[in-house]
């Protein structure tokens, strides 16, 4: 798997996901190294699709360090809670093809809340 | 978004890898400054990333990388390094040049063996007199020769967009030299 065949079949669940639940602002799917794999903003916030990627990518390899100097294990995930919004980053896996995974949403959702979406959502992305 | 690319700017503290990120971007940059704890001669220093955007040509976007010089952030090298499309190794003009920060560099990202262009930007180039920043660049050149490097060392000053372009300009030279070789 690629980036070219993953985007047309991870866009369409992307979409999906935050047409459903109205507290995401935005939920981004990206390669480890930072490119675009698909990218939808909420009704409320409009991002650059690559700076988030540029971003999530960054944080996930940061946090990935940060575990290998604790000896934590496998990262989990990365979360970044705010007094508006929260952002969880999670890895998975679309065939071959590792991906970085990001959902921000208002903080209405907690940061719990988000997780278990992202999670959800980070297994339909392994399922296809 | 058409085809994507990017190019990383690394180095020391002060030698212009914001200024240079905020000049070519075309969207509003990630900054990651922080103001300095230890004296280096400015206020704030980048400790992550910087990250914009500008188009080349019609069909190619650039994703800027800024990322610290010093080797204690080489996590941050380890992460731009996957798919680089060109590096600049900033330097800045001084009467002392300071070589051992772009050895670490040439050998962590290892430009030749990953088929990645790369060039010397001296920065600050429009505070400098011709002579002394001719005889300050051939320093470089001489050590990228005595590392086999074909790369380019330039004088550019970060602050001027034409001066700037001619990072993302020389890469993608190099990159149409390739593909007609
Ligand atoms: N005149 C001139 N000033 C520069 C140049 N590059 C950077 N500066 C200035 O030098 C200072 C440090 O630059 P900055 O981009 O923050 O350095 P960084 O630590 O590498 O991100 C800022 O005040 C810039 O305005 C240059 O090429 N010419």
């Amino acid at each position: 798997m690629d980036i070219a065949q993953a985007k047309p079949i991870i866009r369409p669940l992307i979409e999906e996901f935050v047409a459903k639940h109205f507290e995401v602002l935005v939920t981004s799917a990206c390669t480890e190294d930072g490119f675009v794999i698909a990218h939808c903003d909420g009704s409320k916030l409009t991002l650059e699709e690559d700076k988030i990627a540029a971003l999530s990518s960054t944080l996930l390899s940061l946090s990935e360090a940060a575990a290998r100097v604790i000896n934590s294990g496998k990262l989990q995930v990365t979360v970044m809670e705010g007094d508006k919004a929260n952002l969880v980053v999670v890895k998975t896996q679309c065939q071959n093809l590792a991906i970085v995974l990001t959902v921000a949403s208002e903080s209405s959702l907690s940061i719990g809340q988000v997780l278990f979406l992202a999670n959800r959502l980070a297994g339909e992305i392994q399922r296809l | 978004m058409s085809e994507y690319r990017k190019l990383a700017f690394v180095g020391t503290v002060g030698t212009g890898k914001s200024t240079i990120v905020r000049t070519l971007s075309e969207i509003e940059v990630i900054d990651t400054d922080r103001a300095s704890t230890v004296d280096i001669g400015k206020e704030f220093t980048t400790i992550g990333i910087d990250y914009g955007r500008i188009a080349l040509g019609d069909n190619m976007a650039l994703g800027l990388y800024g990322v610290p010089g010093q080797s204690r952030f080489s996590m941050l090298w380890d992460h731009v390094n996957r798919s680089l499309w060109g590096l600049a190794f900033l330097v800045k003009y001084s009467e002392s040049p300071d070589s051992d920060s772009l050895l670490e560099v040439i050998d962590f990202f290892q430009p030749v063996a990953n088929d990645i262009p790369f060039v010397v930007a001296v920065t600050h180039a429009d505070q400098a007199d011709d002579d002394s920043l001719e005889s300050f660049c051939t320093v470089f050149q001489e050590i990228l020769t005595s590392r086999s490097l074909p790369a380019a060392v330039m004088a550019i000053d970060c602050t001027s967009r034409d001066s700037a372009m001619s990072i993302p300009l020389y890469i993608n030279a190099m990159h149409r030299a390739r593909e007609n070789a």
